[in-house]
């Protein structure tokens, strides 16, 4: 039986337990998985076959050395895979510098039965759009966000040539899809939506459903980057302490906004309000959502966002922004609130507005939030999907 | 006098070699150290002189020669440098610190200038031995940022600050920063920035005539979270929502931050933000007669060197209120003032700014131009540096 080959930037680590989870199910499921991964992490998925790809070594000579060795090798070894990657590749304007670079980005996979091979995030696809064609393969790219909202801005028009080659697109929100339309991916070729999934076995309810104590606790998951939109949930943050309502905003996460964030808090005097709590595990992230009242999605971009299907799991009050998938994540009014995004206003507003509603409404909220996630984002019905979508 | 000026490169930005040419103008010794830097900063002046740390070529063997002949000749300061470097961890890294420590006694300076507070650790035996007055400008996010968000480099400066002899503060508010961070208030001289007299020239006398049916701003300056550049995006929003025309350029070289360019997608901005790279300083004061207002967003500042230029020029100024703004600029007087983090505020004193009469503008321009030709011209600024040198006993290592 031939496996699927998941092609990934590095082994998943931390922030990104949906992939772990995916390939885990799979395995579980009976799918033959091997991961291909351009980056070693030292982090390997249990009975996962884990292919590292080539590396780029700094020194010129030993570079020069190094690549004209694995390509020749590969070439004597898989001589057709490599004539249809290099025809392919000349025959779309590519020079033979660039398709030498290519295969040598690409090679670590040659040799392995596949039916399908999965690029997880698109921008892992370019310059390997040929990868498949090589190895006899069928090619399926995932949309994330960040590929798909974000790199074209700097790289227009970069996933021309992928669209031609790809067979099937999974895009993880309905909003991403029509952001890859505009992108130029053909409405004729299928696609399918998978939303991303929690292990609900893991993340329980807590007690208490709906009920705010003083301070109100008010927590964010997530890397401290700008996307994240931290900024303006601490501008809310700050608009409700003037307004005399008792907070203590915590966010977990690390990143490269760190600094900016840091001094944010320090310029608007929250030091006794805002704790960043830095990176924690996911059972401690669990332990912080179990303690808080509200959960605070501030996104200016987001894909889909797991930590918001955790907490709506956990029962908290989720108010998120409307950015990309988080309003396909949350139901406005049902099982949360959305949020225009970039709006300090809006979320401190809205923050006011829940604390302010009756218990027993808020309960309601939380408890439709626990039946959304049980009946919409369970590990094993992902894993179904997955299972039709290489399938069909 | 001889003053060494460290700002870790031979190519530093211009207030600091403007302070360099008015030092040696005004017949002072000026010696820089710092990494070679192809163009940097030279002068034909035989006072001054440059200490190279790192070279771009052969570094190790020119590097290993130097400390050859620094032993041979030069063997006393050579001994009295092992002393600064005997804590430093690794045989390559200590030589380095030797080698570079060597050099300054050599030169022997007066005073050594340190131009940034990130500096300071590399020098510490240096400053704590105090065979050198030593002088610290306080300016960017090394005083007012950095020590917020990394506690080791905050007790750094609680234990080196008092150590050191003198204190250069950009603004008022720079020097109270530093205050909290150990400095003894006592050795703080406040010393404004200057504007180059090419920004001074530039001003023309005659009726402000910069909207003309359209708003034109402009921001200057590098990609940087602390310069704000998000809210001016949203504050543009909140303009086109208002209806008012405008076009609003932001002058700033290196790769455009994805951030940025997803907002301008996303409020649909593209057809009136334009991003252009920058221009050499010396064109500066002809782009700005360009627009109608400066808006400088930051969300923290020494006191903005562009700002001063901009008000030199008669270019009218919006600012945040960060950091030492306030110190120059007087709200609705020969300029204006906004909170921080605060894009609706922003939009809201554009709006005003549109609706003012041409002749309520050209005075406020008048007296900002007037404000930076009494307070922060060469004239004034050289002697006061020259007078806080002075004012330090001069040391000595031995020699």
């Amino acid at each position: 039986m031939k496996g699927i080959g998941i092609i990934l930037a590095s082994n998943p680590g931390y922030s990104e337990t949906f992939l772990m989870n995916k390939i885990s199910y799979l395995k579980k499921a009976g799918l033959q998985v091997i991961v291909f991964a351009d980056r070693d992490r030292n982090a390997r998925i249990k009975d996962c076959k884990t292919v590292i790809a080539h590396q780029v070594a700094e020194t010129a000579w030993i570079r020069f050395l190094k690549i004209g060795w694995v390509i020749l090798y590969t070439t004597l070894v898989h001589p057709a895979a490599c004539t249809r990657f290099f025809l392919s590749e000349l025959k779309d304007g590519r020079s033979w510098l660039v398709a030498c670079k290519n295969l040598y980005r690409s090679c670590h996979v040659f040799g392995y039965s596949l039916a399908w091979i999965h690029f997880e995030f698109a921008t892992l696809a370019l310059g390997r759009e040929n990868l498949c064609r090589a190895v006899k393969a069928r090619m399926a790219v995932s949309v994330r966000g960040f590929d798909i909202s974000l790199y074209p801005l700097s790289h227009p028009n970069c996933y021309i040539l992928l669209w031609k080659r790809v067979d099937k697109l999974h895009s993880i929100s309905d909003d991403l899809y029509l952001e890859a339309l505009r992108q130029g991916f053909p409405a004729e070729k299928p696609w399918v939506k998978i939303t991303p999934a929690i292990n609900t076995d893991i993340v329980k309810p807590k007690m208490n459903l709906g009920l705010i104590g003083n301070p109100v606790k008010v927590v964010s998951v997530g890397r401290l980057e700008w996307k994240k939109g931290f900024e303006y949930a601490i501008r809310a943050i700050c608009l409700l302490k003037q307004v005399g309502i008792s907070i203590e905003y915590r966010i977990v996460g690390e990143g490269s906004e760190r600094e900016s964030l840091a001094y944010s808090i320090v310029q608007q005097q929250l030091q006794h309000e805002v704790i960043l709590k830095g990176r924690l595990s996911h059972s401690e992230t669990l332990q912080v959502m179990h303690e808080a009242d509200i959960y605070l999605q501030p996104s200016v971009q987001e894909g889909f966002c797991n930590a918001l299907i955790e907490a709506q799991a956990t029962g908290l009050l989720c108010i998120a922004t409307n950015a990309e998938g988080l309003s396909e994540n949350v139901i406005n009014e049902e099982s949360g609130w959305i949020v225009p995004k970039v709006n300090p206003h809006a979320l401190a507003k809205k923050i006011q507005e829940v604390i302010e509603l009756p218990a027993a409404v808020r309960k309601g909220i939380a408890e439709n939030a626990i039946h959304r996630v049980n009946s919409n984002f369970r590990l094993e019905s992902q894993v179904r999907q997955f299972n039709d979508f290489y399938a069909n | 006098m001889k003053i060494l000026i460290i700002e870790g490169s031979l190519s530093p930005p211009v207030f600091i070699r403007s302070l360099m040419e008015g030092l040696l103008a005004h017949g002072v010794a000026v010696g820089l150290l710092g990494n070679y830097t192809p163009n940097g900063f030279n002068s034909s002046s035989p006072l001054f002189t440059r200490l190279i740390t790192r070279y771009s070529k052969f570094n190790t063997l020119r590097l290993l020669l130097s400390c050859f002949v620094l032993c041979l000749v030069h063997n006393k300061a050579w001994r009295v440098a092992a002393g600064y470097v005997q804590n430093v961890d690794g045989m390559r890294l200590r030589l380095k610190h030797w080698r570079t420590h060597a050099l300054i006694l050599v030169y022997e300076p007066d005073v050594i200038h340190f131009q940034w507070a990130a500096h300071i650790e590399f020098y510490e035996p240096l400053i704590r031995a105090k065979h050198i007055k030593t002088v610290l400008s306080l300016r960017g996010r090394h005083i007012n940022v950095t020590p917020h968000v990394v506690p080791s480099l905050k007790q750094l400066y609680a234990d080196l600050f008092p150590q050191i002899s003198g204190f250069h503060a950009v603004s008022k508010a720079m020097a109270t920063a530093a205050i909290q961070h150990g400095a003894p208030a006592g050795r703080i001289r406040v010393i404004h920035s200057f504007v180059p007299s090419d920004f001074i020239k530039a001003y023309r006398n005659e009726p402000f005539g910069g909207i003309n049916g359209s708003l034109k701003i402009v921001s200057v300056g590098r990609f940087h979270w602390q310069k704000g550049y998000t809210d001016a995006v949203l504050a543009m929003r909140k303009l086109k929502d208002k209806n008012i025309k405008f076009s609003y350029t932001i002058v700033s070289s290196g790769k455009i931050p994805t951030e940025i360019l997803y907002l301008l997608k996303q409020l649909d901005l593209a057809a009136e933000v334009e991003i252009i790279p920058g221009v050499p300083h010396a064109e500066m004061p002809t782009l700005m007669t360009k627009f109608s207002i400066l808006l400088l967003p930051s969300l923290e500042e020494g006191i903005a060197n562009v700002v001063l230029e901009a008000m030199a020029v008669g270019l009218p100024v919006l600012s945040t209120r960060c950091g030492g703004m306030a110190e120059v600029i007087e709200h609705g007087v020969n300029g204006w003032l906004v909170p921080v983090r605060n894009p609706e505020a922003i939009a809201t004193e554009l709006e005003y700014f549109s609706q003012q009469s041409i002749e309520t503008i050209t005075l406020t321009r008048e007296k900002a131009h007037q404000t930076i030709v009494n307070n922060y011209v060469q004239e004034k600024s050289i002697p006061r540096f020259v007078d806080l040198y002075s004012s330090l006993n001069k040391g000595s290592w031995g020699v």
